[in-house]
């Protein structure tokens, strides 16, 4: 592997300014290491000519001095944002032959600051799983213990174990109930998802459009921040992306946490959660007091209610967003007798089972005998939850939780459709909230995974949320890479 | 397929011991109302790609299985 590859961000862009390397030696070195981990089925697409060409463009650019924010910075993309001229699938069988005539805005604004467009990562299915293994393509497998095929977390596995295993520097991913977090935690890497309308979901093949939001995948905090930088921002095609103005994120990464309050809501401690994940807990806590943090344990008691509101809400939403499936303007079309014919056979034909029970339960909460018992119902509660996060965060700065209850399981180890869903219990109530979260890796269990911790702040205040998860990932000293051969 | 479908439902029905009278449901968490634009053409003449991903087209049109006898 190319000494190249260990860089991050910074380094990457010290390394170019300094021209000890060059942009297309950067590329060529990932795209040879793509090559090398393509049994861990990562990529859907690798864009290798248009990355060398976007190299070249970067190298001339550090030449005549006018390098941008990630000039030269090779990016891997879940395949949920369209990408113009690249196939983009959703990891579904019913896109499978679609290209976007159009390029979503996130992506957008990496490449208008230099990025480099690696290629398109796999995910679960319309981004709905917690392991990756709903993707039409077949599951990634996690490149830690690699022999022992573990699932990557879900649903941007593709994206985390990318940078896991060094086939990306960064990634972009989407959450919707934890699918950046989850898996940054069970792949040992940073994800921040971060407050609702902060990026502009435009060209973001839609889940459930309350919910949603970009978010980086990265090695570390300090390139989290830079990412986030470029990513965010009001973007008039997207409604409900926000005015608030986006701070240099990186500008907070050195503030440390002495004399702020880090709340420890009591109900993340539940039962069914690994003892080893809550003893690692503790030592973040102990770290942040030494630092100077007050400690303060708060109470979050509707925190059960957050799955099954997201259980409806998330559905509801998804079956809506997925009706455009139709077989007429794009994507799959199954040939019937007659147009109804022809949609039921588009649809059955295209969609995987677990798009399938969630286009039939939101359809169902959404119908009319039932919408005020479920649908609107979850809607009253999720204002409930809002609430109590709006009380807690007058007393408190930020809230500490684990990402997940336990560490990466084996592909196919879960059968259980609602111990899968119970993967999201600690990252689905901020989603609901729409504020801001990251995963930091701060260890690895007995068997040698990685640790995820969470860490949540107030709507828009990712900057701070940065700043002491700054402080978690100097204290934890996490300088884990996953070994093995993954090829 | 059914079982789980029984069994999510199940899970849901969790929510009913939630007090919720009184309590205006949430449908957006951004705090904002949606802005306004002009009412202008931002873009257009784009048919060819607009049919680009087409299953099926004829002359600039969407072509679907007939729905009139």
């Amino acid at each position: 592997m190319s000494e190249l590859l260990t860089l991050n961000i910074s380094q990457v862009l010290e390394g170019l300014k300094k021209k000890k390397f060059s942009a297309v030696e950067l590329t060529r070195s990932y795209l040879d290491r793509i090559e090398e981990t393509k049994a861990l089925n990562m990529y859907l697409e690798i864009s290798a000519d248009k990355a060398i060409t976007m190299a070249e463009k970067a190298d001339e650019n550090y030449k005549n001095n006018s390098a941008r924010l990630l000039e030269g910075i090779p990016i891997g993309i879940k395949d949920m944002f369209c990408t113009e001229s690249i196939k983009t699938t959703a990891s579904s069988k019913i896109l499978e032959n679609f290209v976007p005539t159009y390029e979503s805005t996130v992506s957008n604004k990496l490449w208008e600051e230099g990025a480099i467009n690696l290629g398109k990562l796999s995910c679960d299915e319309f981004a709905m799983g917690s392991s990756n293994e709903t993707a039409a393509q077949g599951n990634v497998i996690n490149p830690w213990k690699v022999e022992e095929t573990r699932s990557p977390g879900g649903s941007s596995g593709g994206s985390a174990a990318a940078v896991a295993s060094k086939s990306a520097l960064c990634t972009i991913g989407t959450d919707t109930g934890g699918s950046i977090r989850q898996p940054a935690a069970f792949c040992g890497i940073v994800g921040m998802k971060p407050t609702y309308g902060r990026c502009s979901r435009w060209g973001i093949i839609a889940f459930a459009s309350s919910l949603d939001q970009a978010g980086p995948l990265t090695r570390n905090v300090s390139d989290s921040a830079t990412m986030l930088k470029v990513m965010a921002g009001h973007d008039p095609k997207d409604s409900t992306s926000s005015l608030e103005s986006v701070p240099n994120f990186n500008d907070f990464l050195d503030k440390g946490v002495k004399g702020l309050k880090i709340g420890i809501p009591e109900e993340y401690d539940r039962k069914g959660i690994s003892e080893e994940i809550l003893n690692s807990k503790e030592k973040v806590i102990d770290l942040l007091k030494q630092n100077g943090a007050e400690i303060v344990n708060v109470s979050l008691p509707l925190t059960k209610y957050a799955l099954p509101v997201y259980y409806i809400v998330a559905p509801a939403e998804a079956s809506s967003n997925l009706a455009r499936y139709d077989g007429v303007r794009y994507g799959l079309r199954v040939d019937g007798d007659s147009l109804d014919d022809m949609y039921e056979k588009t649809r059955a034909n295209g969609f995987g089972d677990e798009v399938k029970r969630r286009i039939m339960i939101g359809t169902y909460v959404l119908s009319s005998g039932y919408y005020d018992a479920y649908y609107l119902k979850a809607q009253k509660v999720r204002r409930l939850i809002k609430n109590e996060f709006d009380e807690v965060f007058k007393k408190v700065d930020y809230l500490l939780t684990p990402t997940t209850p336990t560490t990466s399981f084996k592909l196919g180890s879960t059968q259980d459709l609602l111990t899968m869903y119970l993967n999201d219990v600690f990252t689905v109530p901020a989603s609901l909230a729409g504020i801001p979260g990251i995963s930091v890796p701060i260890d690895l269990d007995k068997n040698g995974l990685p640790i995820g911790i969470q860490l949540l702040g107030k709507p828009f205040d990712e900057g701070g949320v940065f700043q002491v998860g700054k402080v978690i990932e100097d204290c934890a000293e996490f300088n884990f890479s996953p070994e093995g051969n993954f090829s | 397929m059914i079982k789980d479908l029984n069994e999510i439902i199940g899970f849901i029905d969790q929510l009913n011991e939630v007090n919720t009278d009184n309590v205006d449901p949430l449908s957006s968490v951004t705090g904002h109302d949606l802005p306004l634009r002009k009412d202008k053409v931002i873009d257009g003449e784009i048919n060819d790609k607009i049919l680009e991903n087409a299953p099926e087209k004829i002359s600039g049109y969407f072509v679907v299985p007939k729905v009139v006898e």
